[in-house]
């Protein structure tokens, strides 16, 4: 429905990258959807700004080319970031619900001895929230029509990350799946404080400095004028994504671990 | 919506201990303290209990669940379920509390770093009818002494996007809520201290 300019295949995999094996579950429709949109968006400002740059600012041919294709990669790389870190940020806050939703679950089977009608009263009071409402609308959907109970329980244990969380869902037949400690969230929580606080050196070295003196630099060696000028802004853009994504990067794997 | 003045494992904890003494789950609503009255009206008035609870505003919303088909279980395993889920959400608010306390230190120095970075960035790119006379002065030997005043220059664009940008970086390294309009205050307050710094430049040029 959405005409991509870019194979849909190359541009998830550019945007997404590491977190389209992480938390597959949580990429909506609409993230992708609006992926699709900023991507057509940059290549469509790629060509409004060669039109402002080759004829209202009046820059040669080379720099016209550089500038645009500097403005599109910055905006298509900044802001499929935010999408991206959005994605993550759903997977985090269910990570931390995780718990409650397979004890919850096992409550119910326990009360109604059949997996779909405790899944329909998870899903009764509206409560739980709407992006793994559809996805335990589809287990239930699967199971009406006559699915494998367990089967359908093991491929769906796929979305809990914390193998301890998974093993109880995949035991949820079992009357004694429930959880009652969780080590591992504490252990995690220590980790993550370790390493926002690594991240945050790098970064604020990186960040502070970087355009600051680089800025101050450039502008005295280069004409205030000169479309140059632009282009430092822009790569600060990309660079300073692409250092975030790497952090956020690292961050996915000390969570798996 | 109601919000309660304690946190959900209490909750919890009093209605397994309530439901322990032999009351139901209705009833044992009526011996919380400070559980919204307007809400145990509505119980008295017949309203069903999921209603109620999915009415009120909890951190853990989906502990709604856990009372889902409470009463047609066994109530003596229920209790213990209570029990044991409400010590692990008072573990987890604990350990929360210990990171959002630890990372609250960081949160202030990242603040610190964004506000210093935001108004130096600002006030280069306010000084920065300067840099085109240093430039010729490097370029061709002599420094002239007219400074032409534009916000829309490349050079003071540049300040613009890479204050903005570097704001965004932060403000996202320290995991803070609302980041787009925290840029947008910044996009202001760059553009006002520009201002600011080159009335008062170019009042100082004229003596």
């Amino acid at each position: 429905m959405h005409f991509s300019i870019v194979p849909k295949e190359f541009l998830h995999r550019i945007t997404l990258g590491k977190i389209r094996k992480h938390s597959e579950d949580f990429i909506s429709e609409n993230d992708l959807v609006k992926l699709v949109v900023l991507c057509n968006l940059a290549i469509l400002s790629f060509f409004v700004s060669m039109l402002l740059c080759y004829f209202l600012i009046q820059l040669n041919l080379i720099y016209t080319l550089i500038v645009s294709i500097a403005i599109s990669l910055a905006l298509f790389f900044v802001f499929s970031d935010y999408v991206r870190s959005g994605i993550i940020k759903k997977r985090r806050l269910f990570d931390e619900v995780a718990f409650l939703i397979i004890n919850s679950l096992s409550i119910n089977m326990k009360s109604t001895q059949s997996l779909p009608r405790s899944i329909e009263l998870l899903l009764k009071k509206g409560t739980v929230d709407n992006f793994y409402k559809k996805y335990f609308e589809d287990m239930i959907f699967n199971l009406n029509i006559g699915a494998d109970e367990n089967q359908t329980i093991d491929e769906n244990s796929k979305m809990f990350h914390n193998k301890k969380h998974k093993y109880a869902f995949q035991s949820l037949k079992n009357p004694d799946s429930f959880i009652e400690t969780d080590p591992d969230f504490l252990t995690r929580l220590k980790k993550e404080i370790k390493l926002i606080e690594d991240n945050m050196v790098i970064f604020v070295a990186i960040s502070c400095l970087l355009p600051l003196v680089l800025s101050l630099v450039l502008s005295l060696i280069v004409s205030p004028t000169s479309p140059t000028l632009l282009l430092f802004p822009l790569l600060y853009a990309v660079f300073g994504t692409a250092t975030l994504r790497l952090i956020q990067n690292k961050s996915m794997e000390g969570k798996n671990v | 919506m109601y919000k309660l003045s304690f946190s959900d494992h209490i909750l919890l904890r009093e209605i397994a201990n309530q439901m322990e003494k032999g009351e139901n789950l209705e009833r044992a609503m009526f011996f919380i303290e400070d559980f919204p009255r307007e809400l145990l009206l509505r119980i008295q008035l017949g309203e069903e209990i999921t209603e109620i609870f999915s009415s009120l505003k909890l951190d853990y919303p989906e502990i709604i669940n856990l009372f889902v088909s409470a009463l047609q279980a066994d109530t003596q395993q229920m209790i213990q379920r209570f029990k044991s889920t409400a010590k692990l959400i008072r573990m987890r608010e604990e350990a929360l509390e210990e990171r959002n306390d630890l990372l609250k230190v960081h949160k202030r120095r990242m603040r610190i770093i964004r506000y210093v970075t935001l108004i130096t960035i600002a006030m280069i790119a306010g000084f920065s009818p300067l840099f085109s006379n240093f430039y010729s002065l490097i370029s061709n030997g002599d420094f002239s002494f007219s400074f032409s005043f534009t916000i829309w220059s490349f050079l003071s664009l540049s300040f613009l996007v890479i204050n903005c940008l570097n704001n965004y970086y932060l403000l996202k390294m320290s995991n803070e809520k609302r980041i787009l309009f925290k840029v947008v205050i910044v996009f202001i307050l760059h553009i006002i201290i520009v201002l600011v710094v080159q009335n008062f430049f170019s009042s100082l040029i004229r003596f």
